[in-house]
């Protein structure tokens, strides 16, 4: 009887460890750069989720921002953007943002905007650990990697690593086609290092539609938004590690 | 003329007969409606000078360049802004064409009209994939399908009409070196997926502008570009919502890119 306890406590144990909640740790090496959160949309997977915002004890929120999403000189929607700066660690920040999209027509298709992934730029030698809170939104986080290619952006089963980007795989469309609807995405967090603090950089976030049989009609939309002071230009790196401690 | 010339000459022959064109013919072409090739040599690159007849048209102004008898229906030009930055303004035209001012109320040229579109672009990062400036490889616009359309293009007005690459107006600008590839029935464009695939609704002209080129050659004007059609039912009535596209194909590895804009367009039904 008692092993049988003790076994029932480690598989219990086992796949909490397999599904862990909370903030996960990105890598900066491999080639397993996508991780998956909850791909299925389930209610009882917790891995990546957390219960508030930022997901983090002792960070105060020092900046919050919104912007409208136009594309086509249409509005489809709004991105929300926060960031949260450690009290004792300041050079420890979280990164928070999310959609909430419209049914505008913005093309000649009629379709409203869809949004499947949300993007930032990071330092590339700082770690990056990532999460997300549903806030009212029905779609959970898809999954998330330091990568700068968004869904049908690549063509083997991870796309290349790329530690300047974080790449969030969400569903977010005020009207899908077909199947449910979630007009907002959940709020997509980092926490990563910024020692020269943070801006509002004019292209910080990106927004990708891109679940479209012809590879040629994805959409990507640059909007402002906050991003740690010292990330490199792009194709720029250097190899300046700064491990993986939080 | 220089071995080159001829050499180039020979190429775009030889290309032309093996895509069913017809060799060069001076000013407008008539796009085909069916079949293949969708697309119509105007001076594809590398560019052949002296420049090829087909598609060019003449004259110190546009309406005489698209006539005879071209008059000025309505007009309009709007900032092109992609990600928030204004990347360069779009030039909107109709023309008709008639006597006295007034558009034809009978005859061949009743309900004629010409749309004329070009772009002036500015240099500057637009997006966060890179610093490069924005690039229209392709000019497309809805058009009537089922109606013969006469295609073409105006590079501006000559220097001794002030033409001038780098003037601000629409009226002189001249595009620097950089003439229309090709035209045809399609809305896909430099290296899309689907590119030279038909759709009798739109019209594409192959235009390389960009105000800081990385391929050396910086034309921040396009050609006007042109297109001609009897519209059964006459105009909408004023710029209807994502009439005009300018497709970014990544000719020198840029992204793509499609942009929308609001445009004139014959009306389908009564």
């Amino acid at each position: 009887m008692k092993s049988r306890w003790i076994l029932s406590l480690g598989l219990l144990f086992g796949a909490a460890a397999a599904h862990a909640a909370g903030y996960v740790n990105l890598g900066k090496t491999g080639e397993d750069v996508l991780k998956e959160c909850n791909p299925d949309n389930s209610p009882s997977v917790a891995k990546c989720r957390v219960q508030s915002l930022p997901g983090s004890n002792n960070y105060t929120l020092v900046g919050s921002r919104s912007t409208p999403i136009v594309k086509n000189d249409v509005t489809v929607g709004t991105l929300y953007d926060k960031v949260w700066r450690h009290k004792t660690r300041p050079n420890r920040y979280v990164f928070g943002m999310k959609v909430t999209m419209n049914s505008n027509q913005w093309d000649p298709t009629g379709l409203s905007f869809n949004v499947n992934d949300l993007a930032r730029r990071l330092r590339p030698n700082a770690f990056a650990r990532a999460a997300y809170y549903l806030d009212g939104s029905s779609k959970a986080l898809i999954a998330v990697g330091r990568t700068g290619l968004g869904l049908n952006e690549y063509d083997e089963e991870q796309p290349e690593r790329d530690n300047t980007w974080v790449d969030f795989r969400v569903d977010a469309n005020a009207a899908e086609p077909s199947g449910s609807s979630s007009a907002s995405s959940p709020w997509v967090l980092v926490r990563t290092r910024a020692p020269a603090g943070y801006e509002v950089h004019p292209f910080g976030v990106r927004i990708l539609n891109s679940d479209f049989p012809n590879p040629s009609s994805s959409v990507d939309v640059f909007v402002p938004g906050f991003q740690p002071n010292g990330v490199p230009p792009p194709d720029d790196d250097d190899d300046d590690d700064e491990g993986d401690e939080d | 003329m220089k071995l080159g010339h001829w050499k180039s000459m020979l190429v775009s022959g030889a290309v032309a007969a093996l895509c069913g064109v017809p060799a060069a013919q001076a000013g407008w072409v008539t796009v085909s409606d069916s079949g293949t090739p969708v697309l119509s040599n105007c001076n594809p690159k590398p560019f052949t000078t002296p420049t090829p007849s087909a598609c060019l048209l003449t004259g110190n102004t546009l309406p005489i360049a698209i006539g005879p008898n071209a008059i000025l229906v309505s007009s309009n030009s709007a900032t092109i802004f992609a990600n928030g930055v204004d990347v360069g303004t779009l030039y909107d035209r109709v023309y008709c064409y008639g006597t006295g001012g007034v558009c034809a109320t009978s005859g061949t040229n009743f309900r004629k009209y010409t749309i004329a579109t070009r772009v002036q672009l500015k240099p500057g990062a637009w997006n966060g994939h890179s610093n490069e400036s924005f690039e229209v490889n392709d000019l497309i616009r809805r058009i009537v399908s089922g109606v013969t359309t006469e295609s073409g293009y105006w590079m501006g007005p000559p220097a001794a009409a002030c033409g001038s690459t780098t003037t601000t107006d629409p009226d002189c600008g001249l595009a620097n070196m950089k003439w229309v590839e090709y035209t045809g029935k399609t809305q896909y464009g430099l290296n899309d997926a689907l590119v030279g695939t038909r759709d009798n609704n739109y019209i594409d002209h192959r235009n390389d502008a960009n105000a800081d080129d990385p391929d050396g050659v910086s034309s921040k004007w396009s050609a006007w570009v042109v297109a001609r059609q009897t519209c059964s039912f006459g105009l909408e009535s004023g710029q209807m919502a994502f009439s005009i596209k300018l497709w970014e194909g990544g000719e020198e590895s840029q992204d793509h890119y499609t942009q929308w804009m609001s445009g004139y367009r014959c009306k389908t039904s009564p």
